[in-house]
């Protein structure tokens, strides 16, 4: 069964051009999809309406069967997905750890140790002890996106959705990356949904669609 | 509750950004401290001053409108006399009173002191013996009514219905130097003199002085001496060189029983007595009594003819200064808040424009806008708590000492202790019924005078105005700077936040990208 369900969506941000014409998608838990094309064509649009982060004007998005617009969209970003940014969007004043509780706690998640959880979260995606308390200026870009995973994950979430996760990283992080994403889908059961132009991430992934010029294409 | 652990970690990450606020709520805070003290200081010294110094009311005739008047009109005239004037007296509203009586003798046994002899060099004594009783030229005043006349003789004898409000010795003008003043409760045949008077008569206290009567010589009084005061200040007015009568040294204070004989012996009628304004009286009041006080008067029978005069406007003079620094630290004090409160939001919305990113990604993660907006202002208001607790106390300790300061020369300026006071009447028991700092109130002569029951009974000096104020100042002043400062500080935060939240979170992170 879809856990995620997108239906006759059409978007515009001028309310003349359409970014997106007509896509019908269906996202089930133990897939890592793959969601590529050309810049401008419309992918990151595709995936921030899928976060929540934008509100659909034509067509619906459902999770779970219910209409996200019904659904109160910051417990929708919250708890049903996580999100990994290109550029990671870690708040700088807080270390790796603190980032990961701060996700927690405004998840509102139960959890009698969360500084623990967090840590175990680090550790599974590479982020020793030590880094996990420094603050996250001090960690590379790879380790940095590793923070970001582990945020994403603090709440337990059904779908990952990762916009373009390895745009900042070189070939070993990269890879590292996709491996760990992979994991989630794979071993996790979770729903993970990339967007990306990278040829690495196209290999790597269960289910690849190709969004050009707005139009959903099944490449499977 | 994570807010606020949020809100902690992020004023303790960014100190830089949040010392700058702090400094600049702290500038506010000590400004607005200091001229919140000054004020209520100014203040509650003009309403100390007012007091402490009641109205002061005299009444007195208009002579020319008396003389225009109609026959019929000055048929139906009363004078004011004494009885009237304790009347007015007991009224409820007066807090004290006094009146005056004044006559002159003669006297064979001692020398009368002229102006001329007062101001001659040491060379001239010998060839200017301008002095003696054969200078005394019973010279009559002009009839201003019917009856007997008032004589002129060589000495002044004033009576006070109460001496403590004799504005010469409370001012300094007047110093007993030997015996001590005679209290309103005296009957005796007692006179007070000057020390001029005494030393050209070889006269000191315990020394009975034998006088005349200016009408008839052959009435005498035999006077004793119990007091003998110096002129510091002569504040009399001349009349004119050769002339006993005003000159102050002969001036003979005595008690009212002394002087009612007097005018008794002269055979003066009251009329032409009070025509001569020999008798005059002053009332104490409150500022806001004077309305009532003046309705009273004339329900009391006192004719129209009688002005009611106050020193209204010369107190109104003296406060005048400090009234100006209340209203230009009032003034100070908006434009600070204005100004503290514009700048202060211009800061906020620099702050949380530059954190925008911020709160973009909290917003992206899924927290509230109402949460982030708490959190914001969480941070702002421990800020400005901080810096307000620092701020007061640092105002506080500027604002007490210079407040202070400026009571302390203001009440300099026109406070008299009344502990110097009695040392001009030459000793205790001297206090000014109606007065602030009376030394004893309760004890007046209830002919004369009465208690004020609202005032306090210890010895007033400047210190006791200063410590006064300084509770006053100090626990109100930080109730509200408290209170207007968070107020300030949250609506600048929250107008922020509210800027901010206005956008959506993804075109924050987008534009970022």
């Amino acid at each position: 069964m879809a856990i995620l369900e997108v239906k006759e969506l059409n978007f515009t941000y001028d309310g003349e051009k359409l970014v997106l014409k007509d896509i019908n998608m269906e996202f089930e838990n133990g897939i890592m999809y793959g969601i590529y094309g050309k810049s401008g064509a419309g992918k990151s649009t595709l995936l921030s309406l899928l976060a929540g982060l934008e509100k659909t004007k034509n067509g619906s998005i459902l999770y779970n069967g219910q209409d996200v617009d019904f659904i109160s969209r910051e417990k929708y970003r919250s708890s049903a997905v996580g999100i990994i940014f290109q550029s990671y969007n870690l708040l700088p004043q807080y270390t790796a750890v603190e980032n990961v509780i701060l996700s927690m706690n405004i998840s509102g998640i139960k959890e009698d140790n969360k500084e623990e959880k967090a840590l175990k979260l680090l550790e599974k995606v590479g982020i020793d002890a030590d880094k996990a308390k420094r603050r996250v200026l001090q960690l590379s870009g790879g380790e940095q996106q590793r923070v970001s995973i582990a945020r994403a994950l603090s709440y337990d979430s059904k779908i990952i959705l990762a916009d373009e996760p390895t745009g900042n990283l070189d070939k070993d992080n990269e890879d590292e990356i996709i491996n760990i994403l992979k994991d989630l889908a794979h071993k996790e059961k979770k729903c993970v949904i990339v967007v990306s132009h990278s040829p690495n991430v196209k290999k790597h992934v269960d289910k690849l669609f190709m969004l050009d010029k707005g139009k959903l294409k099944d490449t499977n | 509750m994570y807010i606020f652990k949020n809100a902690y970690l992020n004023i303790t990450r960014a100190k830089g950004r949040n010392i700058l606020i702090e400094l600049i709520i702290m500038a506010i805070t000590v400004g607005a401290c200091i001229t919140i003290t000054i004020n209520k200081s100014g203040n509650a010294l003009v309403n100390t001053y007012k007091e402490s110094n009641p109205l002061e009311t005299s009444l007195n005739l208009d002579a020319m409108s008396y003389r225009n008047a109609t026959d019929e009109e000055k048929e139906a005239f009363n004078l004011l006399d004494v009885d009237t004037i304790d009347k007015i007296g007991n009224l409820d509203m007066v807090t004290g009173y006094y009146y005056t009586m004044q006559s002159s003798l003669n006297s064979e046994d001692i020398e009368a002191i002229s102006y001329d002899e007062l101001f001659a060099k040491p060379s001239d004594d010998k060839n200017n013996d301008t002095t003696s009783g054969a200078t005394t030229d019973n010279t009559k005043q002009a009839p201003t009514g019917g009856g007997n006349f008032m004589s002129s003789g060589d000495y002044t004898v004033i009576a006070y219905s109460d001496i403590s409000y004799n504005e010469d010795f409370v001012d300094g003008n007047k110093k007993i130097t030997d015996g001590a003043m005679i209290d309103k409760d005296n009957t005796d045949n007692t006179i007070v003199i000057s020390e001029e008077l005494a030393t050209a008569n070889d006269l000191a206290v315990g020394d009975t002085v034998t006088f005349t009567n200016t009408n008839d010589e052959t009435i005498t009084y035999d006077l004793k001496v119990v007091g003998i005061y110096e002129i510091v200040n002569d504040t009399a007015n001349s009349s004119g060189p050769g002339r006993m009568q005003g000159n102050s040294s002969n001036q003979i204070y005595t008690n009212l029983t002394v002087l009612n004989k007097i005018v008794k012996d002269d055979g003066t009628d009251t009329e032409s007595y009070s025509m001569s304004n020999s008798i005059s009286s002053n009332f104490y009041i409150a500022y806001e009594d004077l309305d009532s006080f003046t309705t009273a008067v004339r329900d009391l029978g006192v004719s129209d003819y009688y002005t009611i005069n106050t020193n209204e406007d010369e107190i109104t003079t003296t406060l005048e200064p400090i009234k100006s620094i209340a209203s230009f630290s009032l003034t100070f004090l908006i434009v600070i808040l204005v100004v503290g409160g514009v700048v202060l939001t211009i800061i906020n919305l620099f702050n949380i424009r530059e954190r925008k990113y911020e709160i973009g990604v909290l917003r992206a993660i899924g927290m509230t806008k109402t949460k982030v907006t708490m959190q914001l202002v969480s941070e702002i208001f421990i800020v400005a708590l901080m810096a307000l607790i620092v701020g007061t106390t640092v105002g506080t300790l500027l604002s007490q000492p210079v407040s202070n300061y400026m009571l302390a020369n203001e009440i300099k300026n026109y406070t008299t202790s009344q502990k110097d006071i009695s040392a001009n009447f030459g000793g205790e028991g001297f206090s000014r019924p109606g007065f602030n700092g009376s030394e004893d109130s309760s004890s007046s002569n209830k002919n004369s005078s009465k208690p004020n029951e609202n005032k306090p009974t210890s010895t007033v000096s400047t210190n006791d105005y200063i410590s006064s104020l300084e509770v006053h100042t100090d626990f109100i002043t930080i109730i509200e700077l408290f209170g207007v400062s968070l107020i300030l500080t949250i609506i600048s935060g929250a107008t922020a936040v509210m800027f901010v939240n206005k956008y959506e979170p993804n075109k924050i992170l987008q534009n970022r990208g």
